[in-house]
């Protein structure tokens, strides 16, 4: 068994993957948000074609987590959400993108 | 969703939501070669001068109208986006000006004068054929603009606009001056197809998308 614990170590990595963003709904909605400087959750919803209660459970959590910040306005007097990435939510896409392309660097199948 | 694997792709996907799928586009395409294929008729009718004149008045209004119309009936419906970062971008406002130049060295071409190129040379004479060079050239830079322009943002009936609208062009040529056709019937042709095509794409859009007041019931937290 002590043979195990340095194979553990070598996947470590991969184990300490952001889960937060490894949910592909929370992919798909921090990667359209990377690439504009802010959008409304009708566009989000429309562009990745999650269901607006779908989306808005996601947005929550990207919130809590500090990876984007929601503007809350009215608009025409009805409200409305201006979502934008964060520079911490930049960083940990970026973070995920390295680990991803790293764990997955090789294989051929 | 299931073909997007890469950021190229999201902003692509981006573009294509915010300026094509609504038919808008196309329709506007339509109406501006409508008035190319139709431009013989007016230019006889009120002279070269007004004419030309005439026809940016309404390139204005048409792009005005244009972006009126998609304020009211397409940012409704699929959001509102801040600036389209980097490549995007970059693209996009490479392509604009691509095309408002062939636009603007085609309506010079076509409106100022028959003779300030070498236009189906009627300077060259009728004993060895009409020479279409120009025209050629035209059309397959038509062609090639569209078909880049397709290429970039994944919109395969791009290829088919430049293919109409670079044949209609030079077989509006060909009917004018070997058949004295009054005016560019082919190209009206042409236009006629691509404001079809687009108010199917706009009806489609309106149908697919409707205006959504989700965010008044769920949206707050």
């Amino acid at each position: 068994m002590a043979g195990d614990e340095p194979q553990g170590d070598a996947f470590r990595p991969l184990t300490d993957i952001d889960r937060l963003i490894h949910e592909p709904a929370r992919l798909m909605i921090l990667s359209f948000l990377e690439a504009v400087d802010s959008a409304d959750y009708v566009f989000l919803m429309r562009v990745s074609g999650l269901t607006w209660g779908n989306l808005s459970s996601h947005m929550t959590k990207l919130e809590e987590a500090g990876y984007v910040t929601v503007k809350k306005e009215f608009l025409n007097k009805k409200p409305h959400s201006m979502a934008q990435l964060t520079l911490q939510g930049k960083q940990a896409l970026e973070a995920y993108r390295l680990v991803m392309k790293k764990a997955l660097e090789g294989y051929s199948l | 969703m299931s073909q997007i694997y890469n950021r190229g792709d999201f902003q692509r996907r981006i573009v294509q939501l915010l300026n094509y799928e609504d038919g808008l586009w196309d329709i506007m395409l339509g109406l501006i070669f409508l008035a190319l294929g139709v431009f013989p008729l007016t230019r006889k009718l009120l002279g070269p001068s007004v004419n030309f004149i005439l026809y940016l008045a309404y390139l204005a209004i048409i792009v005005i109208v244009l972006q009126y119309t998609r304020r009211v009936i397409s940012t409704p419906r699929i959001g509102i986006v801040k600036n389209l970062k980097s490549k995007a971008r970059m693209i996009l406002v490479t392509v604009m000006i691509l095309l408002l130049l062939m636009t603007l060295i085609f309506v010079i071409i076509t409106f100022t004068s028959d003779h300030t190129l070498p236009l189906p040379s009627e300077s060259t004479n009728s004993q060895e054929g009409t020479d279409y060079r120009v025209d050629i050239i035209m059309g397959l830079a038509v062609i090639g603009i569209f078909s880049a322009m397709g290429f970039i943002f994944g919109i395969r009936r791009l290829h088919l606009y430049g293919v109409l609208l670079g044949l209609g062009n030079l077989a509006s040529t060909v009917l004018r001056y070997e058949y004295g056709f009054p005016f560019n019937l082919p190209l009206v042709i042409a236009s006629c197809i691509i404001i079809f095509l687009g108010a199917v794409l706009l009806y489609r859009f309106l149908r697919k998308y409707p205006i959504r007041s989700d965010e008044a019931t769920y949206g707050r937290r």
